[in-house]
């Protein structure tokens, strides 16, 4: 009975073009799903008295401030990724003089770095790579 | 009032919401391309052996009046309450929460007149305290009728944890020496400062 009901449907070209609108509107809710409203904080403390947070620019804006104090290190480059249930991911990729050892340059920025990355619960990756040529120098 | 805005904060279980609604959305969209494609001459094989379309519609059309025993039927009667239950629940969490735009604070009423508040002048009084702590270099408040929102820049990369913290703490505080309300404060760091470039260690 179903089955018949469904054969005498308008035709094809009808058929298909409800199909697509289905489809089409279905996109649309996913956009509206997986779109942000607002920019996502990363959280240091929620509280009843209120709560303290950072937007993720400024926060990468400190991270780099403090990985371009530490020794040996000649440019930074941060991100901030926040996660939904507070805390984060900083990436940081610095430049260093050749002669520098990589590892004691990345235990330098992770140590610099403690004092935002331990409060905001970040989890800090640190890179570091050699200076190219004309790259300003420490 | 024609123009209200709304509750920023939501309900933890309308993430649960937006997620059954995504694994909804995925299958009418799947679904919805494998009809499409069936529709347009795509190999009906293929197309059943990736999807299972013509099985399930198979299932669901031949089914008669016989075909379920009372038991069955209980079963899915129960089932279909308790998730109609469950997702108008969860539909209930994803409503958003009006409430009324800022008005002025009403501290005191009596036969005499009304002391009241404009919301620029707690937000001044807050920004102000914010501004007394020597690493902020600017700050703005948002007096919200329920919450006081307060964005900060600094200037100082160093100790950016108690910095947020300290300028809260003088916030409440002075909320309590102008005896405004005490109400939450939500302060964040919105900026950062990089005009002296390099701090020396």
């Amino acid at each position: 009975m179903l089955r018949q009901r469904l054969r005498a449907d308008t035709s094809p070209l009808a058929f298909v073009g409800r199909l697509l609108t289905f489809v089409l509107a279905c996109l649309l809710l996913l956009i509206g799903l997986l779109v942000p409203r607002r920019e996502r904080l990363v959280v240091l403390r929620r509280t009843d008295h209120g709560s303290l947070g950072a937007r993720r620019r400024a926060l990468a804006g400190v991270a780099r401030s403090l990985t371009e104090q530490t020794r040996g290190v000649s440019a930074a480059k941060v991100k901030v990724k926040p996660r939904r249930r507070g805390g984060g991911r900083l990436r940081v990729n610095a430049a260093r003089p050749r002669p520098t050892d990589e590892k004691a340059v990345e235990r330098s920025i992770a140590d610099q770095l403690e004092s935002l990355t331990g409060p905001f619960r970040l989890k800090a990756s640190v890179r570091t790579r050699a200076g190219e040529r004309g790259e300003r120098v420490q | 009032m024609l123009r209200q805005r709304l509750r920023a904060d939501t309900s933890p279980l309308a993430f649960v919401g937006r997620l059954l609604i995504l694994v909804l959305a995925c299958a009418l969209l799947w679904y919805g391309l494998m009809l499409a494609w069936l529709a347009l001459g795509g190999p009906p094989g293929t197309i059943d052996a990736i999807s299972g379309y013509r099985t399930a519609y198979d299932a669901l059309a031949g089914l008669g009046e016989d075909d379920l025993s009372d038991l069955a039927r209980a079963i899915a009667a129960g089932v279909g309450l308790l998730a109609f239950l469950v997702f108008g629940y969860l539909a209930y969490k994803e409503l958003p929460r009006p409430y009324l735009t800022r008005h002025d604070l009403n501290l005191a009423a009596d036969e005499r007149g009304t002391v009241e508040v404009a919301p620029r002048a707690i937000e001044r009084v807050a920004e102000t305290a914010a501004l007394s702590h020597p690493s902020v270099a600017s700050a703005t408040g948002r007096y919200a009728t329920d919450y006081l929102a307060i964005g900060i820049t600094v200037r100082r990369a160093r100790d950016v944890a108690e910095t947020l913290e300290d300028a809260q703490r003088r916030v409440v505080e002075a909320l309590g020496t102008h005896d405004l309300p005490l109400l939450p404060v939500h302060l964040t760091l919105t900026g950062f400062d990089r005009r002296t470039r390099r701090e020396l260690a």
